[in-house]
């Protein structure tokens, strides 16, 4: 077996932390994802992706207001913002109230244009399921009881290690829909393993929720079955900016196509007509 | 003499007014951000909607120690506007044309470069031209990878690699200015040890 010098590993992690420094950049400028591996070579190097990349998006912040003070000093017309689009902000301003103790905000989000032509709900089953798809609302067969699990911290919870364990699981990122309980940065994966059923939730970007009011669901829709009644994984709560939590799918999976995450009333639902806030697929 | 909270404190602290502030304040500012980098005026409205809603939810990590709060909201901004370019990039969409009839209120309080933007400036001036070409693309345009190399005729390795280093060194020439924070700093420093260790 060979071994490295120090001098070696210290050049070896130099190397590493900039080519960190780089994905930070491609995230800040370009909106490109870490890897599962870059985030796991950043938490060996006690790296913090997040503030790198808040770093460089503070610096093209700040070229492009210099950038902007310019042209708005050219075409000041353009800075006006249309009449209808200044009433709804006025709206939304009205009815936005902060819950500082947990720092979670609730207001009436108004729908946007593309919700007032197509609901959410509906084009994310018509993304899922194709153009000829008739659903409208997420079913299960027999009623299930639910039951609620505490979000873990990430480092009880290792997708590292789940990958490790189970090499075939499937991994896809989670992609946030326009409801307001998903941040502007969501993070984090969907792992299943289909032989063991096991798998893992990782998320960033979910607001907490209060469970008396509300809480997450988790729907897996399998390949094997009738795309109408996706697999119940369990209502969830989220407690902190990220979580892990284990999936615990109430019927066999065998053939996982997408995940997806709504917003219930607490204790989750049998039929969900409800809002889709996170989507993971292929 | 204490200083008067900023209106994203105030909204952090769950002033009822300090909403209203804020978008009388910086609506003219997100919506430029928004139009320019937005295929239709109707994209940009609801992106504007957007962005206010996390521009309040962010409120709390508004830190003026870091960053003006001008900058925090085009920070805010842009992150939301790329995201979105990206998931529009997946789903073709037919472009949409709004009509736009303009506010007459006046919404210019960003037109005033701060100390840090200029800095920010005479430090991108001294990137190399290709540089400076590659991160106007993407800043100020919005591109992606493949569009700035399909407008500028370079392979997008080196595209990459401009984007890459030319932020990196504005970032350096920064720090070495004393421009970045004092986190910025202490993370540079611990680099610098391990970098010798």
């Amino acid at each position: 077996m060979s071994s490295s010098s120090p001098r070696d590993d210290g050049r070896f992690a130099r190397e590493l932390r900039e080519t960190l420094e780089e994905r930070c950049v491609d995230r800040a400028l370009f909106g490109d994802q870490l890897s599962l591996d870059e985030k796991r070579d950043a938490t060996a190097l006690a790296f913090d992706t997040d503030a790198c990349i808040e770093e460089f998006e503070r610096i093209a912040a700040e070229l492009d207001l210099c950038d902007l003070a310019r042209e708005a000093s050219r075409e000041r017309g353009r800075t006006q913002i249309p009449h209808t689009l200044s009433a709804r902000l006025e709206d939304m301003a009205t009815s936005f109230a902060p819950t500082s103790s947990a720092q979670r905000m609730q207001f009436d989000r108004p729908r946007t244009q593309r919700q007032r032509k197509l609901d959410w709900f509906s084009a994310a089953a018509c993304v899922a399921f194709g153009a000829g798809a008739t659903l409208a609302v997420l079913r299960l067969t027999p009623p299930f009881q639910q039951t609620v699990r505490a979000p873990q911290s990430i480092g009880s919870v290792d997708p590292v290690d789940f990958l490790k364990s189970h090499p075939d699981a499937v991994h896809w990122p989670w992609a946030g829909t326009d409801d307001s309980h998903v941040a502007a940065r969501v993070d984090g994966e969907a792992y299943f393993d289909a032989a063991s059923g096991d798998g893992l939730l990782v998320i960033e970007g979910l607001a907490p929720n209060d469970p008396t009011q509300e809480q997450y669901q988790l729907w897996i829709f399998d390949k094997s079955r009738d795309a109408r009644y996706p697999v119940d994984g369990g209502v969830f709560d989220v407690d902190a900016a990220r979580v892990a939590l284990p999936i615990a799918a109430r019927l066999p999976v065998s053939e996982p196509m997408m995940f997806a995450v709504t917003v219930e009333r607490p204790g989750g639902a049998v039929v969900s007509d409800r809002r889709i806030a996170l989507l993971a697929k292929p | 003499m204490s200083e008067e909270p900023s209106i994203l404190e105030r909204v952090a602290a769950g002033d009822p007014g300090a909403p209203s502030e804020c978008i009388a304040r910086f609506s003219g500012l997100v919506w430029s951000l928004a139009r320019r980098l937005c295929p239709s005026a109707a994209e940009a409205e609801d992106a504007v909607q957007e962005i206010f809603i996390d521009l309040w939810k962010s409120a709390p990590r508004f830190d003026a120690s870091i960053a003006s709060e001008t900058t925090f909201v085009a920070m805010i901004a842009r992150r939301r506007l790329i995201d979105r370019g990206r998931r529009r990039a997946r789903r073709p969409e037919v472009p949409q044309i709004a009509e736009t009839v303009a506010d007459p209120r006046e919404r210019l309080d960003f037109t005033e470069a701060n100390e840090q933007q200029r800095l920010a400036k005479n430090a991108f001036d001294q990137l190399r031209p290709e540089q400076q070409q590659v991160l106007q693309l993407a800043i100020h345009h919005g591109c992606s990878h493949e569009q700035i190399a399909t407008a500028t005729g370079m392979p997008l390795g080196t595209v990459k690699t401009h984007a890459r280093r030319g932020l990196i060194k504005i970032r350096q020439i920064l720090a070495e200015q004393g421009v970045l924070s004092q986190q910025d700093l202490s993370r540079a420093s611990g680099e610098a040890r391990e970098g010798l260790s």
